[in-house]
């Protein structure tokens, strides 16, 4: 069960990750629609209304399309042998934790709660500290803690299918995959700023 | 229970070398000192991996099958023995 959650791609073959992760990509790019989020880059979730499934649908076949292109220019650097299967596999299937996020926002109470502090900021005179609600505060910071914990499990599932996909081994192999994430990260903006 | 074959000294981890062959049937005894052949010189279950990828033909796809791995983890796995193998080649060529 641990493999399946943390590393399925050393276990399943690239078609049924492929068909799960094309399934899972769609049905829950659904929850964007529902609970009002944008996957607005490789690493962004952000929360607007309305959005509609085709947005949020286009958004996650764009960082899937985004990563899988950066992730195989790498490997492909590092290792001839890497197939683009194998990083669009890795790719697909560790983005599927994020697509759990909008859950959180149920009934928009995490967009209602982040506009009031932003309000309150702008509302306090400058040097002042603004008066907060306790719910207000746990709600935000369980969304964080949340938030930081489906982000580690997405880039611990991309690195290890990124390590599958490639042989990757040692510290040198972690800092390229990071520098490209990055990269990937502010393509992604780059991206997203021209397409709306 | 079939003993496993040692590569390296237990003490000084260097590598071993066969002093004596012997016959189970006449018991007739061959002194002398015999390199280990390369493919002994990996652990056991590279050993088991290399004669399973021959066996099926060649084919990793079938490997991957057959081990219940996806096939970028069994060519990995080749990958890594090629390394050792030419590591080997490279020590012993020294």
């Amino acid at each position: 069960m641990k493999k399946i959650i943390f590393n399925p791609f050393e276990q399943f073959s690239e078609r049924p990750l492929i068909l799960f992760g094309i399934a899972a990509t769609i049905l829950l790019s659904m929850s964007g629609s529902f609970f009002n989020a944008r996957f607005d880059g490789v690493l962004d979730l952000h929360f607007s209304t309305p959005t509609f499934f085709i947005n949020t649908l286009t958004d996650n076949v764009i960082n899937v399309v985004i990563l899988s292109l950066a992730f195989f220019t790498l490997g492909k650097i590092r290792n001839p042998k890497t197939r683009f299967i194998d990083v669009f596999t890795a790719s697909l299937i560790s983005r599927i934790p994020y697509y759990f996020l909008p859950f959180f926002n149920w009934n928009n109470i995490v967009m209602v709660e982040s506009e009031k502090l932003l309000q309150q900021f702008q509302t306090t005179a400058p040097g002042a500290v603004p008066q907060f609600e306790t719910s207000q505060l746990l709600i935000l910071l369980g969304f964080t803690v949340v938030t930081f914990l489906f982000l580690a499990w997405f880039i611990y599932l991309l690195y290890k299918g990124y390590k599958v996909a490639t042989n990757a081994k040692g510290g040198v192999e972690i800092v390229l995959f990071i520098v490209v994430l990055i990269s990937a990260e502010l393509f992604s903006k780059i991206i997203f700023y021209l397409l709306n | 229970m079939n003993p496993k074959l040692p590569a390296s000294c237990p003490s000084c981890e260097s590598q071993l070398s066969v002093t004596e062959l012997s016959c189970p049937e006449c018991r007739t005894k061959v002194s002398g000192t015999y390199a280990l052949p390369m493919l002994l010189q990996i652990p056991e279950e590279e050993q088991q991996f290399i004669l399973d990828f021959f066996l099926s033909s060649g084919s990793l796809k079938e490997m991957a099958s057959q081990m219940g791995k996806s096939y970028p983890t069994v060519r990995n796995k080749l990958d890594d023995i090629i390394e050792k193998i030419k590591n080997l080649q490279l020590k012993q060529s020294l």
